[in-house]
């Protein structure tokens, strides 16, 4: 753990920034998808419904 | 119409173990009388067996390395050849209609049933277990009643979900489409856990790990043996 | 945000379904109230999950996903859970309410386990480098869809009513086995999700958006699997309707039997 920390102090690019970058476009990916998977499943319970 | 003493309406329906041994007798006669099934079974997991060797290159090694993998997976596909047919012969000449008439407890014909399909599967693993010894260059490492004995409660596991969920499948629509659907899922811990076991009996158990598959597998059969005789009665009594 | 918002939205939909034990009519407006619920809370919860937790300090942004992943999971499993409930119910004792409820909590669940393992695999990818592995959590995952599937399927393929509630529920009865089975038969192959996806940190922002999320698709599923199960009653009516000269068949409003 401290040979990290000082190969750190020493020469910053040589150690990562302990976490990943970026990433947005498998976030926004998901979101997107639960979004339209309730639209659509709600859109199918309403075209299936009857009406008394 | 006066009722005698001993007139059919009069007499007892036979007990569980009766009914079980006539059902299973009917269907190993049936069996042996035409071999149709076992003959059938046989060629399809030969071919499979076969298949897989070509499919991966016919590579030595890499075929030795996972060949209890192939020969379960020729059994499974081979199962549900053996499970469909179980359930088609009850259809023909109103078969099932007639068990039921004759007042045999619908869990003998489970236990009946399942003991059968059992009987098939076992046979044909231990047909095909020296061919795949032959074929993929196994050594038997722990011992062929060891083999034997796996190969039989798998076979007992399989044939109990598999008798199950035929009764469902033979008697709905798309009846080839369901069967594999429904059975495959409850079929992967008994694939893992026997291949599991089988692999061990092939390459040596330095750690030991040969009861723990054995335990899993037991614990399946008590699951799907006891599942299988509250649930059949249910599903066969509307049919 | 009051760290107990929360909790206390959550008392809505438990405090409905509690209520609907004792007077079914509930549902009739129960479900409206939850479907205003979740239409305020899914995009506030989308809000809290994109912007206002904080990023974790290994994953970063990417981990957002469990927002919407960890609480369909967690809907999925209690569809299935409610199915299971359903199918015993009516092997205990015949009712159409029964039957119509497992198929609705089982096609819900099949939805919400389809989009929940979409989304994990999703995840999977800039975390764990794949899209998928065998792990006893994804393979019982895997199973559990297929296995559902199929027991729509065969739904689907029976037209005697009776029969085919009946099988469903033998199917559903049996259905809670395999993922346990399969669960355990995994672990001794290997496992891999526990250690790797679950947060390590407790950030109490964090810990407020999840339960946010499971509130919010909490009123969600009981607004699906009270459509789903109005559309199953209406489809057994027609099935069991006296011919037409005799009237249109009643389908009966709310949860009676």
């Amino acid at each position: 753990m401290s040979l990290v920390v000082l190969l750190a102090q020493a020469d910053p690019s040589r150690v990562g920034a302990g976490r990943i970058q970026g990433g947005w476009e498998f976030v926004t990916a998901a979101y997107v998808l639960t979004l339209l998977g309730i639209v659509l499943y709600a859109a199918s319970l309403w075209v299936r419904r009857r009406k008394e | 119409m006066t009722l005698l003493a001993d007139s059919p309406a009069t007499r007892r329906p036979p007990g569980l173990l009766a009914a079980t041994l006539v059902v299973l007798r009917k269907d190993l006669l049936i069996e042996w009388r035409t071999r149709a099934r076992l003959n059938a079974l046989l060629f399809f997991a030969i071919s499979t067996l076969l298949l897989f060797s070509f499919a991966l290159g016919a590579k030595s090694a890499v075929l030795k390395a996972h060949a209890g993998g192939y020969f379960w997976l020729a059994i499974i596909f081979a199962s549900i050849l053996s499970l469909s047919e179980s359930f088609r012969i009850e259809g023909e000449n109103a078969a099932l209609e007639g068990l039921k008439l004759a007042a045999i407890d619908a869990r003998a014909v489970f236990i009946g049933k399942a003991l059968g399909n059992t009987v098939l599967l076992w046979g044909l693993g231990i047909i095909l277990a020296p061919l795949s010894i032959a074929v993929f260059d196994l050594n038997v490492m722990l011992g062929l009643w060891r083999l034997v004995g796996i190969i039989g409660i798998g076979s007992m596991a399989i044939s109990a979900a598999g008798t199950f969920y035929s009764a469902i499948a033979s008697n709905a629509r798309a009846r080839d489409v369901l069967l594999p659907i429904l059975l495959f899922p409850v079929l992967v811990p008994v694939i893992i856990s026997s291949v599991g076991a089988t692999s061990l009996i092939f390459e040596g158990d330095p750690m030991g790990q040969m009861s723990s598959w054995v335990g899993m597998l037991g614990v399946l059969n008590v699951i799907y043996w006891a599942l299988g005789l509250v649930l059949f009665p249910r599903i066969t009594e509307d049919i | 945000m009051p760290s107990w918002l929360a909790n206390a939205l959550l008392i809505l939909p438990a405090g409905l379904l509690i209520a609907i034990c004792f007077k079914r009519d509930l549902i009739e407006i129960g479900w409206k109230v939850m479907a205003v619920q979740a239409a305020i809370m899914l995009p506030v919860g989308a809000w809290l999950g994109l912007s206002w937790a904080p990023p974790e300090r290994e994953m970063g942004d990417v981990y957002r996903i469990i927002y919407a992943h960890v609480p369909q999971v967690w809907m999925a499993l209690l569809g299935v859970t409610l199915n299971f409930g359903c199918s015993v119910a009516y092997l205990m004792k015949k009712s159409w309410t029964a039957d119509a409820l497992a198929e609705a909590s089982a096609e819900v669940g099949l939805y919400f386990g389809i989009v929940g393992v979409t989304l994990g695999a999703i995840w999977g990818k800039p975390t764990w480098g794949v899209y998928w592995t065998w792990d006893p959590r994804l393979t019982s995952a895997a199973v559990m869809l297929i296995y559902y599937t199929g027991y729509l399927a065969m739904r689907r393929f029976t037209e005697n009513p009776d029969t085919r509630a009946t099988w469903s529920a033998a199917l559903g009865t049996f259905g809670i086995v395999i993922p346990v089975t399969v669960y355990f038969s995994v672990v001794w192959m290997k496992s891999l999700h526990q250690v790797q996806s679950t947060p390590k940190t407790v950030d109490p922002q964090m810990v407020f958006a999840l339960r946010w999320a499971a509130c919010a698709f909490l009123c969600l599923l009981i607004v699906f699997v009270y459509q789903r199960y109005k559309v199953a009653r209406a489809a057994l009516a027609r099935e069991v309707a006296p011919p037409e000269a005799l009237g249109p068949a009643p389908v009966p409003k709310g949860l009676t039997t």
